[in-house]
């Protein structure tokens, strides 16, 4: 029963790109769930982009990160919805070093 | 003409993101998110030329199309509290960022008086004076910040005392705190460090340097309608008896070694009594309601250690000295001492007071370095609390005190709570016979996988001494009645309200013969069924009014066939909840009308009616297709009501009224600017999902929508959620929902539809609501079938992880903190309660 209601084995299905939001102080949800989600997504080459607010819990919840997971949601629903712009967060990612520093909305 | 700039700027950009080629009416939202968003502000009489919406006549009016900067423009209501006699109804307005508002709204005048950069407000009781803390600007303060002010350096708030007749004010400067008591007028207490001390710059180099023994603090006590004030000079600390106006304080004097004397100060007689002198420390001062008897811990030596070994301390009401009672405290164990980590509370009639005690804990050797400490966890296998579960509690574990009782009347001491014992439950606030303890350290174990403890409750009789076990391993969350004849709690395990009877030592049911259940008809989540709860208790405990899933039932606890129905509201679906308005009062008072909300299953519409217990009327007042609130305020000296009423487009203002809800006036205006957006609509939608059910569910429209037009769609859902269709939704930057506003605004049309589950097929159940929701949507052909996308958080966040492997036809999809991978979730922790995620998936079988 935990197979036939678990998404991971039947992931080679998917054709929808994926924005998964999923923060490393997680209390709730541990964020492996996030990570087991990405990394298959990955492996299978399909489209996912993985959201992590740094020692926020199981959503963002101060201010500036709720701001910009909102300014992000909206980029990513617009881009897909009314042919809005790809922005560079979702074309490329971000580094460990432009972290905090550029926001490539 | 602003606005035809803009227009003219919005197509030149078009043009220059090179979009000229595929422009055309149809797709115009699409380029919405093209234009930066300082020119989103277009005009409809000019969009009317591509929009082709006549019928709504709207030539000449504008819309604001809605920007992230909306998220922090809007005004959230806080705070709300009102006087006596409705003469004065208080409240703050905050926002995400920005300075946060005060507004007192006088209702004989009708006007508002607004302030700015509030903190912390309070109102006399009276309705005379309203009392608030006000300091910076956001921007300053933002400044000070980025220049690495330490937080001691920053500058403190003022207070401001508002005479609301005479509209005079008064501001004093520097101010650490301040409090008003909250059941008699004319008082209000602040402290801060006396300006005369404050011109530091005259002392010596040396004087400056030098630590102080006491703290500079003083009390300054003021009179509000004469504006005379006491000033009592390095306070320590004080309290104010909470019916009476009663001062204890402790202050501070010496030279080298800090000491503390207490006194009392009768604010009325203007008179001042020393309670006691020279002690080391003074903690946890605490008064009666009255202020007649003072307790407080104390020690009369020095003390280095980290559990300091206090006395405590008491007051009588004849006396003026305190007497050290704890020496009296014979029974206390052995290596246990009085703990300052519990406040000292009184119970309700001040006969008796409670305090805390705690084993001394194991501590840090001091001599060790860091590199020679081992850090290890031993998880054992038979350990009551798994180690992450303990490490979650640690700050409250290192608190942890077992609760005592000192009876003044007979100047006894029980302790209530051991190392066994974990919790006790007092009866009549404190003043009853009975005391319930409850143990649960041998079904702690258990947790990690039921989810819950199951405890044994023992009952302690306080005039015989003796206990006696009720019952073991019983579930739910046993309270006392109002007048402590009852202990009742919610047994899951036999869907059925329990009771035990103190007088008659019984253990029995509540409505065990009634014709209704009261477990949640509607659970479908893999738990027992929890209670929809009990409303509370007629006086003399003579009925419990319990609430199944549509009426409130009158059932007497002595007598299995003695219970009839207060409402009639299951034929029409109809779920009637009373209101509290006299949170003070524990009983259900007969004599007086209950307030009774009521939520129709069918419209989703809200109503208010009065109910008269005596002859069994309901009266309707207010009602119809929009959500009223629960938290209906009362003026506690007369009968005016502070309430809200809202829909989609109508933001929940303050309103005022008599017991007639209908005769309501609008007394807040709390975000003006929501006219110049443009705004979408909210409605029910229902269709037959695969299963051949109705299935319900809500579409949320753009501003003139046009079903002639294809719009983009966005599917978002929980579990059930459309008792929220009437639910105001204020632009907001939500932690992991979209916010139907805002997006609504932009141009989406958003659908959440209901799901239901059965066992085991939680993924199968969703796809069953939300595809068919998703096939006769798009058969209203408004839909873009090929602009569709999913979002949710958590459990919708795992539902679309699973919808995704199930159908492609949506374009994108985003899912928050999502379960994809039930064998690895099941043995996961749940970090913040340091739980394991066992419980959620064992109990598959609602059987």
């Amino acid at each position: 029963m935990y197979h036939k209601n678990s998404p991971i084995y039947e992931l080679p299905k998917v054709t929808t790109p994926v924005l998964i939001l999923h923060n490393d102080g997680d209390g709730a949800v541990p964020w492996y769930q996030g990570i087991e989600y990405y990394m298959a997504l990955r492996r299978l080459g399909k489209p996912a982009w993985l959201l992590n607010y740094n020692g926020e819990p199981h959503w963002p919840v101060k201010w500036q990160n709720r701001l910009d997971f909102n300014i992000r949601l909206e980029q990513f629903f617009n881009h897909f919805l009314m042919d809005g712009p790809l922005p560079l967060w979702m074309k490329e990612g971000n580094t460990p070093i432009e972290k905090g520093i550029l926001d490539k909305y | 003409m602003k606005e035809v700039c803009l227009i003219v700027e919005w197509i030149e950009k078009i043009v220059n993101f090179g979009f000229t080629d595929t422009y055309s009416i149809n797709n115009f939202p699409k380029y919405m998110n093209m234009i930066p968003t300082y020119i989103r502000y277009f005009s409809i009489s000019a969009i009317i030329v591509f929009w082709t919406l006549q019928s709504f006549n709207i030539y000449g009016q504008t819309y604001k199309m809605m920007t992230p900067s909306v998220y922090s423009e809007w005004n959230r209501l806080k705070n709300i509290k009102i006087s006596d006699s409705a003469e004065i109804v208080m409240y703050m307005l905050d926002r995400e960022i920005g300075d946060k508002q005060l507004v007192v709204y006088d209702s004989k005048n009708n006007v508002s008086h607004k302030f700015e950069r509030v903190n912390k407000a309070q109102l006399d009781i009276s309705g005379n004076y309203i009392i608030f803390s006000h300091g910076l600007a956001y921007d300053s303060i933002r400044t000070l910040k980025r220049k690495k002010t330490p937080q001691d350096k920053m500058p403190l708030d003022s207070l401001s005392i508002f005479n609301v007749q005479s509209h005079e004010k008064i501001t004093i400067t520097n101010v650490k705190d301040f409090s008003t008591p909250s059941k008699y007028s004319g008082f209000c207490f602040y402290t801060k460090i006396p300006e005369t001390q404050n011109s530091k710059d005259s002392l010596p180099q040396n004087e400056k340097k030098k630590k102080k023994t006491c703290d500079d603090s003083a009390l300054f006590i003021r009179n509000l309608s004469t504006g005379h004030e006491d000033t009592i000079q390095n306070v320590k600390d004080y309290t104010f008896a909470e019916k009476s106006a009663v001062v204890a304080y402790a202050q501070c004097i010496g030279d080298s070694v800090a000491k503390y004397n207490i006194s009392l100060k009768y604010l009325k007689k203007d008179s001042t009594v020393r309670i006691t002198n020279d002690l080391f420390e003074i903690k946890n001062i605490s008064l009666d309601s009255k202020g007649l008897k003072l307790v407080f811990l104390g020690l009369e030596k020095k003390s280095d250690e980290l559990q300091k070994p206090y006395n405590l301390y008491l007051k009588n009401p004849n006396d003026n000295f305190a007497a050290r009672v704890s020496d009296n405290f014979l029974s206390i164990p052995v290596d246990h001492n009085i703990t300052a980590d519990k406040k000292i509370s009184w119970s309700e009639y001040d006969k008796r007071f409670f305090f805390g005690i705690a084993p001394l804990r194991p501590e840090k050797d001091t001599s060790k370095l860091d590199d020679e400490i081992v850090n290890v966890e031993i998880w054992y296998h038979d350990s009551p609390r798994l180690f992450t579960q303990m490490e979650s509690t640690l700050e409250d574990d290192r608190k942890k005190s077992y609760q005592v009782m000192y009876d003044t009347d007979s100047n006894s001491f029980d302790q209530l709570e051991n190392d066994n014992l974990e919790r006790s439950i007092l009866s009549k606030k404190g003043d009853g016979r009975y005391i319930l303890l409850l143990k649960s350290k041998p079904y702690q174990k258990a947790v990690t996988w039921n989810g819950e403890s199951l405890k044994d409750l023992i009952l302690f009789d306080t005039e015989t001494k003796t206990t006696t076990l009720i019952s073991t391993a019983e579930s739910g969350n046993p309270v006392f009645s109002p007048e402590g004849r009852f202990v009742y709690w919610w047994s899951r395990p036999d869907s059925i309200w329990k009771t035990f009877d103190t007088q008659k030592s019984i253990l029995s049911y509540l409505g065990l013969w009634s014709i209704s259940k009261f477990q949640d008809e509607e659970n479908d989540v893999p738990a027992l069924a929890d209670a929809y709860g009990i409303a509370g208790w007629l006086p003399g405990d003579k009925a419990a009014i319990v609430y199944d899933r549509y009426d409130l039932w009158s059932i007497d606890p002595t007598d299995p066939f003695n219970y009839k129905s207060l409402t009639n509201g299951r034929n029409e679906r109809i779920v009637n909840r009373m209101i509290d308005l006299d949170k003070e009062n524990e009983n259900i008072d007969s004599e007086e009308k209950i307030l009774l909300h009521q939520y129709n299953e069918i419209t989703r519409g809200e109503s208010y009616s009065w109910l008269d217990l005596n002859t069994g009327q309901i009266s309707k007042s207010l009602g119809g297709l929009f959500s009223l609130t629960k938290n209906v305020i009362k003026a506690p000296k007369n009968n005016q009501f502070i309430f809200t009423k809202e829909d989609f487009a109508t933001f929940p203002d303050l309103l005022l009224s008599d017991s007639d809800f209908n005769k309501y006036k609008k007394i807040s205006d709390v975000n003006p600017q929501q006219k110049d957006y443009g705004w979408g609509s909210a409605k029910l939608f229902s269709w037959t999902n695969y299963n051949g059910q109705k299935n319900d569910g809500m579409v949320f429209y753009p501003p003139f929508f046009n079903p002639e037009k294809k719009y983009p769609l966005i599917v978002n859902f929980y579990e059930r959620s459309s008792e929220g269709i009437f639910k105001h939704r204020a632009p907001e930057a939500h932690r992991s929902s979209i916010n139907y506003t805002y997006y609504t605004n932009l141009g989406y049309v958003i659908f959440n539809p209901d799901i239901k589950y059965v066992t085991g097929q939680p993924g199968d159940d969703c796809y069953n609501a939300v595809e068919s929701g998703v096939d006769a949507l798009l058969k209203s052909g408004y839909i873009d079938p090929n602009r569709m996308a999913l979002q949710g958080h958590s459990w919708g966040g795992y539902q679309i992880a699973y919808l995704l492997t199930k159908t492609g036809r949506y374009t994108c999809a985003e899912a928050g903190a999502p379960v994809v991978n039930m064998v690895s979730a099941y043995g996961g922790i749940r970090w913040e309660s340091g739980m394991s995620r066992m419980f959620q998936y064992e109990k598959v079988n609602p059987d």
